[in-house]
């Protein structure tokens, strides 16, 4: 196992460098004039020769890469090079701050987010793919898998609206202020204004997301229950309820953690729509704001963070079901 | 009163297309304590199925049940489900058929054998773990502190069966249902597992239902025997009288088809005429010093190889067993000779050519079509081993696309042409897998096989998972395929009473080695290696006389060696 672990991580890095040097050079061909770009609005000469100095603009593309894996300039006293410890992703003139500093100031808010909404929609997703699979084809089963397959179908943009529209500002307009619309508390200083912010955010993932894992939850019981052991749990007089939750879900999971690995991923590296609508200040907006400006340090920093975020979210599943799956299938 | 009867049962499926399928029409039988019922029947005469809708365990939408199911005068039909749930495990234990199958793969067995105690009792966790520990010494699992935590698959079949009777018997309920409980397990294993439930009942009075295919297999264990066809009981009885005489013609064509040993039909004696033409005696396939040793390099020095140092011929038109039981070797050298595996060494030729390579290894080996299909397997289970979303005509025309370029009518020539030759109807092309019986898709396998015209077809346990009559419905075929086509036949299975009756010559595996090979007949009536002996001895049905007697009979027209 460790040495799987081990290899794994070897290809991990490999992964993360081809990352890297694509969107280098993607940033490059994107940002034809970095300094320019990067440079405050009535900035003279001088300013722009200095930034291009600081960036090593004025060097080939494939020394700049290599001045930001080893370590390259320093820029307003913050080190850049990704191969020193710990790893440094360069500067944003935009911010004034350190690219590290400023991914990880908004971690938390995007952490936050995407574990609060997978717990939601693993619970229903759990409890309502297994009562849909129960009876398959009953009126149950019809009007779960109905309203699974609406909240799939909108745009997440739309659940999002139609959340805040509804559940913040029609309930506002009888004086009803239940739910806020935007803003982050964090956590350490209120648990329960952190969670009432995040609700509705919350819920706009987790809709989106039980209209899948519902179905995947659901095929999966079904396969499992025409099973054999699920015929010889019921011969021992099991309740019906420990044959589907223990015996037949313990079972039907594996497809369910490795799509939740992708999904919380995907959320975790940056949730930019919901992010966007909530006004969550989280590593979604960073990356969408930064990309449109131009400030290209932030673009590779926090395509590079998704990408880590990825790496090991895979990298756990494929341990933990490496683990379950140690049970069934070796010695 | 009995322990259990059931009177009038009748269980109908309803279907949304067609009409509703009566599977069970009208079955009365019952139990007393202490004693065995077996119920005897192909698969498809609803011997399970009516026990399972008796105790509520039909999980099929759409079945309805009919009729009364009395265990201790309380009838079970109309019993609610919390009702029925009760009484299962407590009451009445299970046992299935394929144990590998019917444990949970992410449990440990000791689990789940304390689930068969904590789904009706509460009990302090230390209680409960003594008594899974002294269950699983009950049932002759050795060691069992050290087992307890170990998961299904640590265990090899016949302990997993071990570890279901302990789950069925945990409550020690009067009642015990085995369907099917030693089917897809080794002959030995068999003979063991069959001893262990006799041991139990005796212990505990219990009283059982066995359920089986094989009126040999039941022959030591049953009191009484009810035999099912078709949904309804055909026979009935005394099993001392269903044995000695038989009332029902069908009930003697079962008992025929459980008789096991080598045969001394004229079948056999004329082999030499009609084998295609060839001499047999003519070596065709020869097998030199090969080994096998599965895993990697570093690996290989704590596990033992799968197959080491085997050396045979087959000859033209022979039928040549390889005995062995799970584990022995018997399948990986099944897979060497057809192609499918590169030996670790040693070599398989073909009319003096040698098709196998121990060089570099790749994942499969590539034979030359030529070679490929001179050479065909038929493997064990149909029902897997037949794509289910394709017709039996594309399976087929594989082999004829692949290796032979048709016109469509000619094609279509080649293929009724090859379902005849197996006994199928030629409507049968356009039918999905599922839709045929285990026979019939046994049977499209080995036209599969057919296709390309092989010298030599390597039957892996090609009949095992058949019921019996089927079983010697599809040993007839190939005994006529040998003799109308001079196909050599590379038998293998687990069970020496059906190599016994096919074969001419049988090689005994164990462990990799051949331990003894010989004319049938000689092995089976002299056997020199004690493994062989024991192999032997497992065949059930020798009290009720069902085994024939190893003496040849006739033997001296056969020119075999």
């Amino acid at each position: 196992m460790l040495t799987y672990v081990v290899r794994r991580i070897g290809r991990s890095a490999l992964t993360l460098l081809i990352v890297l040097l694509v969107t280098f050079v993607l940033t490059r061909i994107a940002y034809r004039n970095p300094a320019a770009t990067l440079a405050p609005r009535n900035a003279d000469q001088q300013v722009m020769d200095g930034i291009t100095k600081a960036l090593r603009l004025d060097e080939p593309w494939h020394l700049q890469l290599v001045h930001y894996l080893l370590r390259g300039p320093d820029i307003q006293g913050a080190a850049v090079g990704l191969l020193h410890w710990p790893p440094a992703l360069g500067y944003s003139f935009r911010k004034q701050t350190p690219v590290t500093e400023l991914i990880l100031s908004k971690v938390p808010v995007t952490a936050s987010l995407a574990l609060g909404a997978v717990v939601i929609w693993m619970t229903f997703s759990l409890v309502t793919g297994v009562l849909s699979a129960r009876r398959p084809g009953s009126v149950t089963d019809k009007v779960i898998s109905a309203v699974a397959y609406v909240g799939l179908s909108l745009p997440t943009f739309l659940t999002g609206i139609l959340l805040s529209y509804f559940l913040f500002f029609k309930l506002a307009t009888y004086g009803i202020r239940w739910f806020p619309s935007s803003g982050y508390v964090p956590f350490r200083e209120s648990p329960f204004e952190w969670a009432r912010h995040l609700l509705l955010p919350w819920l706009a993932i987790a809709i989106a997301e039980i209209g899948i894992f519902q179905r995947v939850v659901r095929g999966s019981m079904l396969e499992v229950l025409s099973a054999d052991y699920i015929r010889t749990a019921r011969a021992k007089g099991l309740a019906e309820r420990r044959v589907y939750f223990d015996h037949a879900l313990r079972s039907a999971l594996n497809p369910v953690i490795t799509l939740g690995g992708l999904e919380l991923a995907a959320i975790l590296g940056g949730a930019i729509v919901v992010e966007t609508i909530f006004g969550l200040d989280g590593v979604g907006r960073l990356a969408i704001e930064s990309a449109l400006s131009g400030d290209y340090p932030v673009v590779i920093g926090t395509t590079l963070f998704a990408s880590v975020v990825f790496i090991l979210s895979t990298l756990t599943v494929d341990v933990v079901t490496r683990l379950r799956d140690h049970a069934s299938v070796t010695h | 009163m009995s322990v259990f009867a059931v009177e009038d049962l009748r269980v109908t499926f309803r279907q949304r297309h067609g009409a509703d399928v009566e599977a069970v029409k009208g079955v009365s039988f019952a139990v007393e304590a202490g004693r065995t019922l077996a119920i005897v029947g192909e698969s498809g005469s609803g011997k399970s199925v009516s026990l399972l809708a008796a105790t509520g365990l039909l999980n099929t939408a759409g079945a309805v049940v009919q009729g009364r199911a009395l265990h201790h005068g309380t009838d079970l039909v109309g019993a609610s489900a919390e009702e029925l749930r009760r009484l299962r495990g407590s009451q009445i234990g299970f046992v299935f058929q394929d144990p590998q199958a019917n444990l949970h793969p992410l449990k440990t067995v000791g689990a789940q054998v304390a689930e068969a105690i904590t789904s009706h009792r509460r009990e302090p966790r230390r209680q409960v773990r003594a008594r899974v520990l002294e269950l699983l010494d009950e049932v002759g699992i050795r060691e069992p502190r050290r087992r307890i935590d170990d998961y299904p698959v640590q265990f090899s079949g016949g302990m997993r069966q071990r570890v279901m009777i302990a789950m069925a018997l945990a409550l020690n309920p009067g009642l015990l249902i085995a369907d099917e409980p030693t089917t897809a397990l080794d002959v030995t294993v068999q003979a063991s597992i069959l001893d262990l439930l006799r041991g139990l009942q005796r212990d505990h009075g219990t009283a059982i239902i066995f359920v089986s295919h094989d009126l040999a297999v039941v022959s030591d264990i049953a009191d009484d025997i009810v035999v099912m066809r078709g949904g309804v009981v055909v026979e009935s009885g005394d099993a001392d009288e269903v044995y000695g005489a038989p009332a029902q013609p069908y009930t003697r064509e079962l008992l025929d088809a459980a008789v096991r040993g080598p045969a001394a039909g004229p079948d056999v004696e004329a082999g030499p005429d009609t084998a295609g033409g060839a001499t047999l005696g003519d070596p065709l396939l020869q097998v030199s010093g090969v080994g096998h040793h599965y895993g990697h390099r570093r690996a290989r020095a704590d596990t033992p190889p799968a197959v080491s140092d085997v050396s045979f011929d087959l000859r033209r038109g022979e039928i040549l067993g390889l005995v062995g039981e799970s584990g022995s070797g018997k399948s990986t050298l099944g897979r060497i000779v057809a192609g499918l595996l590169d030996p670790s060494a040693g070599s398989v030729s073909i009319d003096g050519s040698t098709y196998t390579s121990t060089g570099r290894r790749r994942a499969r080996p590539r034979l030359d079509p030529r070679t490929r299909g001179r050479i065909q397997v038929v493997f064990q289970d149909p029902y897997s081993s037949l794509n289910p979303r394709r017709r039996v005509r594309d399976i087929l025309a594989e082999p004829f696309d692949l290796h032979r370029d048709l016109a469509a009518q000619e094609l279509e020539v080649e293929l009724e042409a090859l379902v005849n030759t197996v006994e199928l109807a030629p409507s049968i092309l356009n039918r999905f897998p599922a839709h045929l019986s285990g026979g019939q898709r046994q049977r499209v396998a080995v036209a599969r096989a057919l296709a390309l015209s092989p010298d030599v077809v390597v039957a892996d346990e090609a009949v095992s998972a058949l019921d019996i009559t089927t079983q010697s419905q599809i040993l007839a075929l190939i005994r006529r395929l040998r003799e109308e086509r001079g196909i050599s036949f590379l038998f293998i299975s687990h069970d020496l009473g059906v190599v016994s009756e096919l074969c001419d010559r049988v090689l005994v595996l164990n462990g990799g080695r051949v331990v003894e090979q010989g004319r049938t007949e000689q092995v089976f009536s002299a056997a020199r290696d004690p493994y062989t002996r024991l192999l032997i001895d497992s065949i059930p049905g020798k009290r009720r006389g069902l085994v024939r007697a190893g003496a040849p009979t006739g033997e001296e027209g056969r020119v075999h060696v």
